[in-house]
């Protein structure tokens, strides 16, 4: 019972407080996930103030070349005067209409600048290469590009891809340039504000005659091929230190001219853009394509969190965010490092969350703790009061057992002698009987888990018969006329003074409820195996209800039944367990009207006997 | 932007106003640079070809004892990684500290700081302020590592911030050690320096201790017209900042673009010491800025066609423009360079131009130097050695045949450098020729 009680106080415990932690576990994780989203959107956004300074920076760029690469004559001494004067400018290059490079030509007048970007580029201009259009439409975050350079100018970067050796695969990735640029007019038509009708068939009209022109002349024909559906753009390839950029632009004489960017001007004026490093307590680096830094500012130390040593080295450890910069340098990214601010809130709302459950866990072990004391006084209480009720019932019994010794002798003596006087003798029999059996049915309870019957065979029918005689005098003052029918010419093998006490229960129950009814039947029935008494009566009955309940300890059944009548509701509990303990049973059939309840007793075979 | 590049286009607009008054007086006046074009062998053998060297030397007038200056706008960018910490850093914060109180309250400085990151101690302000920079220098303390691309580029910056004609514009970097974030290559680094002379910004490299990667800083020094220094100890630098400073304030002309046109009949055949362009007959180089009492010059190696003997033949016309810092004035200088032939060996030797000469003896030589430090870099000790001891000979006989002391010093310096080669000096040793070499290329006044 008791072991019960704590595994159902336990369970009280631990069941509510596991629902709670994988309630919790799961709002946690949720929150986690939302935390560092915004988190890592708030971080993005702070990047996105670096990456919209190097954005404007590419935009004034691209301004201030458009307006050089309009107004420079294109004369020899004009453009190198010019390159001599633009430090973002390596080299200036010229094409015309047909593709036909004019600026720099390798002539016995050409500079080692001049040849050297000749060479650099060659694969520009011996069409070794496509030129692909790498555009938003490809990147994954078109839209976070979209708004590139808020100048309207060239959102795309040509990728310079070194073309296959063989011949069908380079027109297969001819084909894709081609369905490229057709994908990619309609936006640059917009863009650029041009009329969005002409230029799809600018685009359609440009691209045979660029393919057909690839192989044989030494010119730009992907470039001049290009410059017929665009007004202007950036060509990028990698030599030697990495990106490189080619800045080209339709001028409205129709020749194309262009620049090469120089790289370390580039970069310079890109690091100048940044902010240096003051209190920033995070980190941000400009990364290029390998993730190799660039340009990184702020106190954040990664060694803290890295290897220990050489903590410049943000590749080891993962960035909270990294934002692609916009096109043309849309292979670099700005990545952030810092302490994260969002595990501190987290660490915040996992506390509260563990607090809350540690609370719960708190509050449901002390309910548990004061039911168990609670129900464990309750118990050493009842305890005490049978314990009592049992020694007051053995101090009863021994001067029972004289009185009614001697009440007996007394009622002998006066038989015959004085009517009255026996009459009373014999009501102190009959009622010093039922203490007796008030007493034994209470210390056979408190008995109860302590089974005591020794089985040995008697003859069922004179115990029978001794009980009926037994309740005679109280039968006859209630009006009931008891009858018994059948035979048992086979002992049982019981516990005789169990039996008795159970017929005694079962009659006195009969005299005290159903003394209505005028009649009670005792039915002996036998076989080999079993033998079997019923008492029927013909009161009240039990309410189908209650036919469970009616075994049950200090149940007693309905209360206009019972109402009036002493009793102490546990005569069927130690009745029914003196017939188990005797092993067999007592059970309620069904009787109308009345109540009828069989007992069931082992037939004692000779075998057994001997 | 747009400002920079109209700074930036300001040559051009020089080059113009140039081509302009060429036309009117091809002889102009002479402003505060002293031009001078000559060949080293004015009478040549005839009927058969020969190479002629041609030097084009800027000289400033050495204004020293003159109040006015130009302005400087002065941005030092100090090396503050781990290696730096202790006295090294020390003695760079009072060598800064000192080039400070030594500007004038007009002037402008900017003071950077970088490690793997670049902190702006001081953005580009009036050096009036000196307490407050003074503040900013000497709270500095190093750590970390070398992101000296980032560090020179917020120094360019700054200079930039405040960029106008008629000032001198210099980036002073300090470095002990080798870049290591960010582009580290002697390639990236001299192709910044020569975005940054197209600005007329210089940068000046100063190499501490034996680390750092004179290559790399030797490059950007060039290709920007700066300066190059080696300080083997930390105490080295004051020194070398005070003659960085005296050479920031003794410019005289700043942007000066030398065209030669080599004529008809004539090659040019390499520059021996300069960064110029040769495009066809034009050779081109540009000076940052000219120095008072300073000489510095291009030696052109040109192949003239055979000529019969008596014949005058003009190989080159020199035109020079560059902006007067006294005058604030664009100035242009245009002369011409003519030999004559004769088939007389004693006239051609008679007529022979010692300067231009030992110059060209000492660029051979020099050139010789750079090639014994290729080999030994390949690990080619004992021809390196070789080529030093033969490049010692070369001098010592040229200097006793136009008796130049200067070649002796170079002779001696040689011998030096082929006693230097073994494993355990070369570190030093490379640095330290790397410097001469500079040095001897550009005429370096320190």
């Amino acid at each position: 019972m008791r072991r019960h009680l704590l595994i159902a106080l336990i369970a009280m415990v631990v069941g509510p407080l596991t629902l709670l932690a994988v309630l919790a576990g799961k709002m946690l994780h949720d929150e986690e996930d939302l935390v560092q989203h915004r988190f890592r959107d708030l971080l993005e956004q702070r990047l996105d103030d670096s990456r919209s300074a190097i954005t404007e920076l590419v935009g004034e760029l691209e301004v201030e070349l458009v307006q050089t690469l309009e107004e420079t004559a294109t004369d020899r001494e004009a453009l190198r005067d010019l390159e001599r004067g633009q430090p973002l400018v390596r080299q200036i290059f010229v094409v015309d209409g047909e593709g036909r490079r004019l600026h720099p030509v390798a002539d016995a007048g050409a500079s080692r600048e001049e040849r050297e970007f000749l060479e650099r580029t060659r694969a520009i201009w011996e069409a070794k290469a496509e030129l692909a259009l790498v555009g938003p439409a490809e990147g994954s975050d078109g839209d976070g590009r979209a708004d590139g350079y808020g100048y309207g100018y060239g959102n795309n970067t040509w990728t310079l891809n070194p073309r296959s050796g063989s011949s069908s695969l380079g027109s297969a990735s001819a084909q894709g340039a081609e369905q490229g640029q057709e994908a990619k007019v309609p936006a640059q038509a917009q863009a650029q504000g041009q009329a969005p009708a002409q230029a799809p068939a600018q685009a359609q009209a440009s691209d045979p005659s660029a393919q057909g022109q690839l192989d044989p002349t030494p010119a730009a024909d992907s470039l001049a091929g290009l410059a017929r559906i665009r007004e202007e753009g950036w060509i990028a390839w990698y030599w030697e230190e990495g990106l490189h950029l080619l800045f080209w632009r339709r001028r409205a004489d129709g020749l194309i001219a262009g620049v090469e960017i120089e790289r370390a001007a580039l970069l310079q004026r890109l690091i100048d853009s940044l902010p240096a490093t003051g209190e920033q307590a995070s980190l941000v680096a400009v990364v290029d394509a390998k993730g190799t830094p660039i340009y990184q500012w702020g106190n954040y130390d990664l060694s803290l969190r890295g290897e220990g040593k050489g903590g410049e080295a943000p590749e080891e450890e993962e960035p909270l965010a990294r934002l692609p910069l916009a096109p043309p340098l849309e292979t670099w990214s700005l990545l952030y490092y810092g302490p994260g601010d969002a595990p501190v809130a987290l660490a915040t709302s996992r506390f509260l969350v563990l607090l809350g459950l540690g609370g719960t866990a708190l509050v449901l072990l002390g309910l548990a703790v004061f039911f168990y004391r609670e129900w464990s006084r309750n118990m050493r209480e009842a305890r005490q009061r049978v314990s009592f009720v049992t020694q007051v019932s053995h101090e009863l019994k021994t001067p029972l057992t004289n009185i009614r010794l001697y009440a007996e002798l007394l009622a002998d003596e006066l038989s015959g002698a004085d009517e009255h006087a026996e009459e009373h003798a014999g009501v102190i029999v009959s009622e010093s009987q039922r203490l007796s059996r008030l007493i034994a049915n209470v210390l056979t309870f408190s008995r109860r888990g302590h089974p005591t019957a020794s089985r040995r065979s008697f003859d069922i029918g004179a115990a029978v018969r001794q009980a009926i005689e037994h309740f005679g005098p109280a039968f006859a003052e209630s009006g009931i006329e008891a009858t018994r029918e059948g035979e048992a010419p086979l002992p049982v093998m019981a516990d005789e003074d169990a039996v008795g006490q159970i017929l005694a229960n079962l009659l006195s129950n009969v005299e005290k409820y159903a003394g209505a009814g005028g009649r009670v039947d005792v039915t002996l029935t036998q076989d080999p195996q079993r033998t079997r008494v019923r008492v029927r009566d013909y009161g009240p009955g039990i309410p189908s209800g209650q036919r469970r309940q009616i075994f049950e300890p200090f149940f007693r059944a309905r209360s206009d039944l019972t109402e009036g009548v002493s009793g102490t509701g546990i005569g069927l509990t130690i009745a029914r367990d003196l017939a188990r303990q005797s092993g067999g049973d007592l059970e309620l059939r069904a009787a109308e009207p009345g109540a009828c309840f069989e007992l069931t007793l082992l037939t004692a075979t000779p075998k057994s006997q001997s | 932007m747009s400002m920079i590049l109209r700074r930036a286009l300001a040559p051009l607009a020089a080059l113009a106003t140039f081509a302009v008054l060429a036309l009117v007086s091809p002889d102009a006046a002479a402003g505060s640079v002293e031009v001078r074009a000559d060949v080293g062998t004015p009478v040549m053998l005839a009927g058969r070809s020969n190479t002629a060297v041609v030097k084009v030397g800027l000289r400033g007038l050495d204004l020293r004892g003159n109040a006015e200056r130009a302005p400087v706008n002065l941005a030092i960018v100090l090396d503050k990684s781990g290696s730096m910490s202790g006295e090294k850093l020390r003695e760079a914060k009072d060598a800064a500290l000192h080039l400070v109180d030594r500007l004038r309250p007009n002037d402008l400085v900017s003071v950077i700081a970088y490690d793997g990151r670049v902190q702006v101690l001081v953005p580009a302000t009036r050096v009036s302020e000196r307490a407050r920079i003074a503040e900013a220098i000497l709270g500095l303390n190093a750590g970390g590592s070398t992101a000296l691309f980032a560090g020179v580029s917020k120094g360019i910056g700054e200079v930039r911030k405040f960029l106008r004609g008629g000032q001198v514009n210099r980036v002073i970097l300090l470095s002990d050690g080798k870049a290591n974030v960010g582009p580290a290559s002697a390639n990236a680094l001299g192709r910044l320096g020569t975005a940054c002379a197209k600005e007329q910004i210089s940068v000046t490299t100063v190499g501490l201790g034996l680390d750092y990667n004179e290559d790399l800083m030797v490059q950007l020094a060039m290709r920007s017209d700066g300066n190059h220094a080696f300080a083997a100890e930390a105490s080295e630098l004051g020194s070398l900042f005070a003659s960085e400073f005296g050479d920031i304030t003794s410019v005289v002309a700043q942007g000066a673009l030398v065209r030669i046109d080599v004529a008809a009949g004539v090659r040019p055949l390499r520059v021996l010491n300069r960064d110029a362009t040769i495009a066809g007959q034009t050779v081109t180089f540009t000076l940052n800025q000219v120095y008072g009492g300073q000489e510095k010059f291009i030696l052109l190696e040109t192949d003239v066609a055979p000529s019969a003997p008596g014949a005058r033949l003009p190989i080159a016309t020199v035109t020079t423009t560059y902006l007067d810092l006294v005058s604030g004035r664009s100035e242009h200088d245009r002369r011409m360079v003519a030999v004559s032939f004769t088939d007389s060996v004693m006239e051609a030797d008679a007529a022979l131009n010692p300067a231009v000469a030992i110059a060209h003896t000492e660029a051979i030589a020099n050139e010789r130097n750079r090639l014994a430090l290729d080999l030994r870099d390949r690990g080619e000790v004992l021809q390196a050695q070789e080529l030093l001891e033969d490049n010692f000979n070369y001098l010592n006989t040229a200097a006793s045949l136009y008796n130049a002391p200067k070649l002796e010093e170079q002779a001696t310096a040689n011998k030096s450098d082929a006693k230097n080669l073994d494993q355990r000096n070369w570190n030093k040793q490379r640095k330290v020729m790397r410097k001469r070499q500079y040095e001897l290329d550009v005429q370096q006044s320190y």
